[in-house]
């Protein structure tokens, strides 16, 4: 049995809501409410504010399910990881007869799912989890391949090359970022930016700001043709 | 789309095999022992899949050979062991074809950022002129 608790639905980073959805954890059917498909979790409750989470990690699987032979109506099909129907195992699990017990356990899953009234909602419901569930990919697995990529530089030596990447940076990063700019000196691109930048560093290379905003009073010139004529203007 | 670091991981790893099998139809095994097979639509840098037009196939002891129809489905990375690769696919010219679409990707956008940061550029010279003139 599914333990039902009055837990407020998420409110921040709701990417789906779903009324009039019916929702069955197992073979139990717990009657309509509305499913809140969240950045955080994927959350259920019923009208009266009874309901339940499920964590995007133990979520092994989710899908549509249209096939009535399977299931009487169409659904949003998910498969957890782990089995939330039956209570914690009693402590004195121990002796011959509870061997069995094991086994019958040993299919730790359950299924859940979402019956929405309207069934052209669930493609979009669908969607809504697909992006969620990428946003929490599997903590282990990332570890490892953090640090491989720290090693092996693969994870930076691109990492300033798109502008893409400048929103993936920290306030520090920001502030190497701009000082390399800054150092770097490409006329048309280098000025712009050091200028912009100097700003998130509390004015640190307002100095050099300063003359490079001078520079740019000169005729503009296409990029390749001026490209060194204020390389080094420290010296 | 897709991260930088998402892209330097399908770029460093096999999962770029994976992501080169989108579009056929495959048999993907889950860690459960259940196997689906249908569509590969996408596979991510984690081997996070979805796939469309799936038969799943129960191989658990107690519920063996039921299967269930999706049109829709989605799976953890983690959650696969194995994913059968077509025989009418040759793995190395795979790869190769998928860093390459990788690469031109990265080509295309490093072009656009140029001309964003020629267009800023641009921008910041007129603003200047105008603050010149007032």
């Amino acid at each position: 049995m599914v333990v039902l608790t009055n837990l407020p639905p998420p409110t921040e980073g709701v990417r789906h809501t779903e009324k009039n959805t019916v929702a069955v954890v197992g073979e139990k059917n717990l009657g309509d409410g509305t499913l809140y498909i969240a950045e955080s979790c994927v959350a259920w409750t019923n009208p009266g504010g009874e309901g339940f989470n499920l964590q995007y990690p133990s979520i092994s699987l989710h899908a549509v399910s249209r096939d009535q032979t399977a299931f009487p109506q169409q659904c949003l099909y998910i498969m957890l990881d782990s089995d939330i129907t039956d209570k914690e195992p009693s402590p004195a699990d121990t002796g011959s007869g509870d061997e069995e017990e094991e086994e019958e356990n040993q299919a730790d899953m359950t299924e859940v799912r979402f019956i929405p009234q309207d069934n052209t909602a669930l493609d979009p419901m669908f969607q809504a989890m697909s992006g969620c569930q990428m946003l929490h990919p599997d903590p282990e697995d990332l570890d490892s391949d953090e640090e491989e990529y720290e090693e092996d530089g693969c994870g930076d030596a691109e990492y300033f090359e798109d502008a893409e990447g400048f929103e993936h940076l920290t306030e520090e990063g920001r502030a190497t970022l701009a000082h390399l700019e800054s150092v770097i000196q490409v006329p048309g691109v280098g000025n712009g930016q050091a200028g912009e930048f100097s700003q998130t560093m509390g004015g640190v290379h307002g100095e050099l700001n300063g003359r490079d905003d001078d520079d740019t009073t000169q005729p503009t010139e296409p990029m390749e043709v001026g490209q060194f004529d204020d390389a080094d203007p420290e010296k | 789309m897709a991260s930088l670091r998402e892209r330097a991981i399908s770029q460093n790893t096999l999962v770029c095999l994976l992501q080169a099998i989108q579009g056929h139809e495959t048999t993907v095994e889950l860690r459960d022992e259940a196997s689906v097979f249908g569509l590969i639509v996408n596979v991510d840098a984690f081997m996070n899949t979805t796939m469309k037009y799936c038969t799943y196939t129960d191989h658990r002891w107690d519920k063996w050979g039921k299967t269930m129809q999706f049109d829709d489905f989605y799976v953890q990375g983690r959650n696969i062991r194995f994913v059968q690769i077509p025989d009418a696919v040759n793995m190395m010219e795979a790869i190769e074809y998928q860093l390459g679409s990788i690469e031109r990707r990265r080509t295309q956008h490093s072009q656009e950022r140029k001309k964003m940061m020629a267009l800023r550029e641009e921008r910041r010279r007129k603003r200047e002129a105008k603050s010149k003139k007032t």
